[in-house]
C-alpha cells in the first residue's frame, strides 16, 4: 500500500507567468519607431481586450477599413462609367488600383483580427500601421482624383469607389489614433 | 546650405521636374482625318478617359518628392526628420512607387484610337527615375537591402 502523500507540506509547481496565450499578437500602438526599438519588447505578449483564441472584436477604425475595402472590391465589378466596370477597357488597370489597395488593407485587418494570424511585423521596412496609412491616403487621393475626371456617365460603381476610397483614408487615419502610433495627432 | 546631391537625389529631382514639365505637354495625341491632329495634356479635361485627376496624383507625388529634395539641398529650411511617422526615405519610396504604378497603369491602359504624346513619355520616364531614386535612397539608408 502506497503511503498517503503529505498534504501539509507546500509543493512548488513551476508555471510560466503570464501563461502563454495562443496566437496572441502585440498590441499595435507603439509611439514611434524609436520607442518601438527601445521598449518594443515590453509589449510583446500583450493583447487587446476581448481576445479569445486569437480572435477579437474589430475596433471602429478596423471596421471602417473592413467595410470600405469590401465595398471597394464589390463596387469594382459594378458599372463604373460608360457601362464598364473597373476591369473593363479604357479604365483597366488604372481604376482597379483603388479596390486593390482596399483589398490589401481589409485582408490584413481580417486575417489579424478574425483569423488570429500573426502577420510579419514589417514589410519592406514599413509597419502595418504605416502601410495602412499609405494605402489609405493613396486610395483617398485617387478617389478625389476620380471625382475631378471627366469620365462620361459615372455610375453606381464609380460613386461607391469614391466613397470607399475616402472611407479607407478616414479609417487609416483613425487607425493611427487607435493604435497610438503618434503619426497623426 | 548643402548643394551636393547624391545620385539618388539627383534622379528624384530630375524625375520630379520631368514629370511636372511633361504634364503640360501632349499626354495623348489623335490624328483626325477631318479635324487634323489634336493633343491633350495631363491637365486637360477634353477627353472622357480619366487623365486629369488621376495623372495629377502621379504628378503631385513627383513634385512632392522633388520639392523635398530641392529644399533639403538648396535651402536652409529645417525639415523634420519624420512626417506622419515616416522617414523621408520611406516617403520617397512610397510616393515613387505610387507614381510609377500609375504611369505603368496608363501605359497598359487601352487607349485606342489615341497615341501617347511626348508629355506621357516624359512623365513615364520621370516616374521611373523617381522610383529608382527612391529605391537607391532606401538602400543607401541601410534599411532596405534585406527587405528588398
Amino acid at each position: 500500500m502506497d503511503p498517503v502523500p503529505e498534504t501539509s507540506t507546500p509543493t512548488c509547481i513551476p508555471r510560466t507567468i503570464p501563461a502563454p496565450i495562443p496566437n496572441a499578437r502585440p498590441k499595435g500602438g507603439l509611439k514611434s519607431p524609436q520607442t518601438e526599438r527601445v521598449h518594443g519588447t515590453l509589449f510583446i505578449g500583450t493583447i487587446r481586450g476581448g481576445a479569445v483564441d486569437g480572435n477579437k472584436s474589430p475596433t471602429p477604425a478596423e471596421l471602417t477599413i473592413l467595410i470600405a475595402g469590401g465595398a471597394a472590391v464589390i463596387a469594382s465589378f459594378l458599372d463604373f462609367a460608360g457601362g464598364m466596370s473597373t476591369w473593363g477597357s479604357y479604365v483597366f488597370p488604372i481604376a482597379p488600383l483603388l479596390p486593390l489597395y482596399g483589398a490589401v488593407m481589409a485582408i490584413e485587418i481580417g486575417l489579424s483580427t478574425f483569423a488570429g494570424r500573426r502577420m510579419p511585423r514589417r514589410v519592406l521596412g514599413f509597419t502595418w500601421e504605416q502601410i495602412h496609412l499609405l494605402l489609405g491616403l493613396f486610395a483617398g487621393a485617387m478617389a478625389i482624383g476620380w471625382l475631378f475626371t471627366d469620365l462620361s456617365r459615372k455610375s453606381i460603381g464609380f460613386w461607391l469607389e469614391v466613397a470607399a476610397g475616402i472611407a479607407l483614408a478616414v479609417g487609416a487615419v483613425r487607425l493611427q489614433r487607435e493604435r497610438h502610433t503618434g503619426a497623426i495627432g | 546650405v548643402r548643394t551636393k546631391l547624391s545620385p539618388a537625389n539627383l534622379l528624384i529631382l530630375g524625375g520630379g521636374v520631368l514629370m511636372f514639365v511633361g504634364s503640360f505637354l501632349a499626354f495623348y495625341t489623335f490624328d483626325d482625318p477631318v479635324l487634323g491632329e489634336f493633343e491633350v495634356s495631363a491637365w486637360d479635361r477634353a477627353l472622357p478617359l480619366g487623365v486629369f485627376g488621376i495623372a495629377t496624383v502621379a504628378v503631385l507625388c513627383g513634385v512632392l518628392m522633388a520639392v523635398q529634395v530641392g529644399l533639403k539641398a538648396f535651402s536652409d529650411i529645417d525639415m523634420p526628420s519624420r512626417l506622419l511617422g515616416f522617414t523621408w526615405d520611406q516617403l520617397h519610396l512610397a510616393l515613387g512607387t505610387q507614381a510609377a504604378l500609375l504611369m505603368v497603369a496608363f501605359l497598359l491602359r487601352d487607349k485606342r484610337p489615341l497615341s501617347f504624346g511626348i508629355g506621357f513619355w516624359a512623365m513615364f520616364v520621370g516616374a521611373m527615375a523617381l522610383l529608382v531614386g527612391a529605391i537607391m535612397r532606401h538602400l543607401a539608408a541601410g534599411r532596405g537591402p534585406r527587405a528588398i
